[in-house]
């Protein structure tokens, strides 16, 4: 018994080194991923986000729980950053501790004033927003203290930094468009996962892990509820996959085979083909420079010349010509788990300003979109639905896929 | 002792269950496709690897093919790959799925070339638009052919050789293109290097071929036909943001950083911390597992660098600040100067001359030299060639053929940012005898060329050295 025992000890030290072992250089890895960003987003990102935004000095009071904490690479503190020309931005911390290998400068913070009279900069961005956005960061204490601290003459220089952090945060450098694509991976086989687990008139919709839905032919929607899934139901499942200060999520799509059949059905082989014909519309009318809602009007455009109604909402209109399928979309930025809403976006949706965002270079957004299509054999007003939600990137060649969309709805026997 | 057994059993399960899904995996995958990858699939990709690979052949069908052959000026490309060599070195077996067949890509004038797979097998077919082509294509690996001279008496012809490129002529009329690209060389050379081996590259059709393709076509356009070097260049010297992904990916996933934190010198040896070597207070390289690590010693090797202080050290002598401040400066410089659109040789003219402004002596030898005008200098190599598609073009080296070096860089483009320093120590060289000895280093990390230039798409192993107390 004592030879059982020593055996099982033996191999349960393995698995705990062996996972222990594993945790740490994951954890390890992970961190020199997230610092590699950082780095590159300070070197690439940075300096022309101040220079487009016209700002040669920002201001950003870290404290504890600030959205921009990892990004900065700085836990409490003043992040001072001065364009002093030339390639790079000089970067500095008072007061606080800040990643070693991107900081040029560590100070107090009783330096600032002396630090920013001696660079004179002519517009200083501080991080507070006059357009609402997530970036209204800085407390009123710390504002008061660092409006005090730079006196009348440069208090007055003072700006919303909110813009800057935008494009800070939406310019992607190329090992964020890796992650990106590494979270959309790990995203799509926890999909395949949850829908492997369906059992139709078993399973309820809250049984699944994400946000699992299904229409009925009206547009009735259940949505995570205690529905029980049942034969002849398109499901939908958005599911995210995160890393520190990065999130991704993406859908599938399964369509559960009524008794005696054995393949799709021809309604649905036909909104598929409709999700891949308006994936090609999209495609070839996105690029970097015009902003989301030029972006939009061209879509809507383009979608309408190939035959399409384009839909403000994601409801099925009633009033439109009852011939043809109905679109929706909402083409969010996606990679960061801050700046969903405060980002350049190619939707009806979301605060107005956001849609006067130019797409940058190497944006990460997803094509999110809904496509409504009228049964007219069921009935008058009845539909089929589905929602594709992939992630793509805009290069100098417009969009690209870095890893495969969603290639089929997927039949659950 | 059933108990025993019933453990045992369980863990010989999980481990037969682990072992045959990566066989299984494996398999999925084109035979040694990863020969015509320079490697680049040999990770444990955290994904479906088949799934990925027709997504990139995709995306470049979509992407790059039409570019590459609207700026060659080509409107049919055909190219064949032989079957008897069972895909041999084909470099483009991969990017069409394919170890034997032939592929015939057409401009047709809309947004995308029309492709199509006349005679073999492919991967993937849903990435062509005709595979095998139509009843009169006969492919000879089957019995069709036995079936087409029964039903066709009268069209036997003198010799079975002409069955290989069957109805290619009336194929390519029906097209009527102005420039055919075909895959044989014209002045290319073989050559690649020491990371890579040997690629048949743009030599894919014997002499037999070209006479059969000829007679196949006809004179009318046979005529048309040049040679498809350059094409086959430029399509596999391009990349989508997909296969920037998979490299960033895939070489994250290899290169993972050790762990200096238990050294205790005089005890622990290089083969507890996973090999490398070390240079030793006098200059001196020692390695192999059982060299017992000392004070004074400079670790180096692919997964992170380290140096052991001396009794009365506290921080890191001169020589090693140099050398990393040196090559931090050298990183940037590289990382700095290069840009989508100039030839690899361009590049590589213009890093040498930011190298010496900064102070270095660019050296087109990968070796030492101490009769250089300023032996003070460090001493830099580059050998910076591209990676992850097997061949080693564009490359920004004074090695390799010409060609390496007139291939313009492309966008996306992924190479090694592989440099060789090499720093003098005058009191190293004074123990030594002054024959030369120094502080040199081998750098070998990945980077990619966007439109803002030089960016890193995985962490780096190299960029940190860590101090043993």
């Amino acid at each position: 018994m004592n030879k059982v025992r020593c055996l099982l000890t033996v191999l349960c030290m393995l698995f705990l080194v062996q996972g222990v072992y594993a945790q740490s250089q994951e954890s390890d890895a992970a961190e020199n991923v997230i610092n590699l960003i950082r780095m590159d987003k300070f070197e690439i990102i940075l300096p022309q986000a101040m220079r487009d935004n016209n700002v040669d000095m920002w201001i950003y009071v870290v404290r504890e729980d600030d959205p921009l904490r990892i990004d900065l690479g700085v836990d409490d503190g003043i992040c001072v950053l001065t364009d002093r020309g030339g390639r790079r931005i000089e970067r500095a911390v008072l007061g606080g501790k800040g990643d070693k290998n991107v900081y040029d400068i560590f100070g107090s913070e009783r330096d600032l004033p002396e630090f920013v009279t001696e660079r004179d900069p002519k517009r200083i961005a501080l991080n507070y927003s006059e357009q609402g956005s997530g970036f209204n960061t800085i407390t009123q204490k710390d504002r008061d203290k660092v409006l005090k601290a730079l006196g009348d003459k440069y208090a007055k220089r003072v700006v919303p930094g909110d813009f800057v952090a935008v494009d800070f945060l939406s310019g992607k450098v190329m090992s964020e468009v890796v992650l990106f694509t590494k979270l959309g991976l790990e995203c799509e086989k926890i999909i395949e996962g949850e829908l492997d687990k369906i059992v139709p008139g078993e399973t309820a919709l809250k049984d699944l892990s994400g946000n699992v839905f299904v229409r009925d032919p009206d547009g009735n929607e259940e949505n995570n509820t205690d529905y029980v899934i049942q034969r002849g139901d398109l499901i939908g499942l958005l599911h995210s996959a995160e890393l520190m200060n990065f999130n991704m999520h993406i859908g599938g799509i399964a369509y559960v085979l009524r008794d005696g059949e054995t393949d799709l059905p021809l309604e649905v082989k036909k909104i598929w083909e409709h999700a891949l014909i308006t994936r090609e519309i999209f495609r070839k009318n996105i690029k970097a420079g015009p902003t989301g809602r030029e972006t939009l009007e061209l879509l809507i455009r383009k979608l309408e010349e190939a035959g399409y109604v384009y839909i403000d909402d994601d409801e099925y209109d009633r009033n439109a010509d009852p011939e043809k399928t109905q679109v929706h979309i909402d083409f969010h930025t996606m990679g960061r788990s801050v700046s969903y809403e405060d980002a350049p976006r190619i939707s009806p949706l979301g605060p107005e300003w956001t849609h006067d965002l130019k797409i940058p270079l190497y944006h990460t957004f997803t094509f999110e979109y809904m496509i409504h299509m009228p049964v007219p054999e069921w009935g008058r007003g009845k539909h089929l639905y589905v929602c594709l939600h992939d992630g793509v990137v805009v290069t100098e060649r417009g969009v690209e896929f870095p890893y495969s969309p969603l290639d089929k709805i997927r039949a659950i026997r | 002792m059933k108990k025993v057994l019933i453990v045992l059993a369980f863990f010989c399960t999980l481990f037969l269950v682990r072992g045959s899904s990566a066989q299984r995996r494996d398999s999925d995958v084109m035979l040694n496709i990863e020969d015509a990858n320079y490697g680049i699939f040999e990770g444990d990709a955290p994904y479906d690897e088949v799934k990925m690979l027709k997504h990139i052949r995709l995306e470049r069908f979509y992407l790059i093919l039409p570019r590459v052959m609207r700026e060659h000026n080509i409107d049919m490309w055909i190219h064949v790959i032989r079957p008897w060599s069972w895909g041999g070195t084909d470099p483009l077996r991969y990017e069409f799925g394919s170890k034997s067949g032939v592929f015939i890509f057409t401009d047709r004038g809309d947004d995308r070339i029309e492709r199509v797979v006349f005679q073999g097998r492919v991967q993937d077919p849903g990435a062509y638009d005709i595979v095998r082509g139509r009843s009169e294509f006969i492919n000879q690996e089957n019995y069709e052919i036995m079936d087409y001279v029964k039903e066709n008496p009268d069209k036997v012809l003198e010799s079975e050789l002409h069955l290989r490129f069957l109805g290619l002529g009336d194929f390519v009329a029906e097209r009527d293109p102005k420039r055919i690209a075909v895959n044989y060389m014209e002045t290319l050379s073989f050559p690649e290097g020491s990371e890579t081996f040997t690629m048949a590259l743009t030599d894919g059709i014997s002499y037999t071929d070209y006479v059969q393709i000829s007679k196949a076509l006809g004179d009318k356009y046979a005529k048309r036909m040049v040679s498809a070097e350059h094409v086959i260049l430029d399509y596999l010297s391009r990349r989508v943001a997909a296969e920037v992904v998979l490299y960033g990916s895939l070489r994250a996933q290899g290169g993972r950083s050790r762990s200096f934190g238990n050294i205790v010198p005089g005890v622990t040896t290089l083969g507890d911390i996973r090999g490398g070597s070390v240079v030793n207070k006098d200059g001196n390289e020692r390695s192999g597992d059982n060299y017992v690590i000392q004070r004074g010693d400079f670790i180096s090797g692919w997964q992170g660098s380290a140096y052991v202080l001396r009794k009365g050290e506290t921080d890191l002598p001169w020589y090693i600040k140099k050398f990393w401040d040196d090559d931090k400066k050298i990183r940037e410089i590289l990382r700095r100067n290069i840009k989508v659109g100039p030839t690899a040789g361009e590049t590589l003219k213009l890093l040498a001359r930011k190298l010496e402004e900064a102070g270095f002596v660019y050296t087109d030898y990968q070796e030492y030299n101490k009769y250089v005008d300023h032996p003070e200098k460090t001493q830099v190599h580059l050998d910076m060639h591209a990676e992850g598609k097997g061949i080693l073009a564009p490359r920004f080296s004074s090695m390799g053929p010409k060609w390496h070096w007139n291939v313009k860089i492309q966008l996306f483009h992924t190479f090694a940012v592989e440099y060789m320093t090499y720093m003098r120590v005058p009191e190293w060289d004074r123990a030594n005898n002054f024959t030369g000895q120094q502080l040199s280093g081998f750098k070998h990390d990945g980077m990619v060329v966007t439109g803002r230039g030089g960016e890193v798409p995985y962490p780096n192993q190299s960029d940190t050295i860590h101090i043993i107390q």
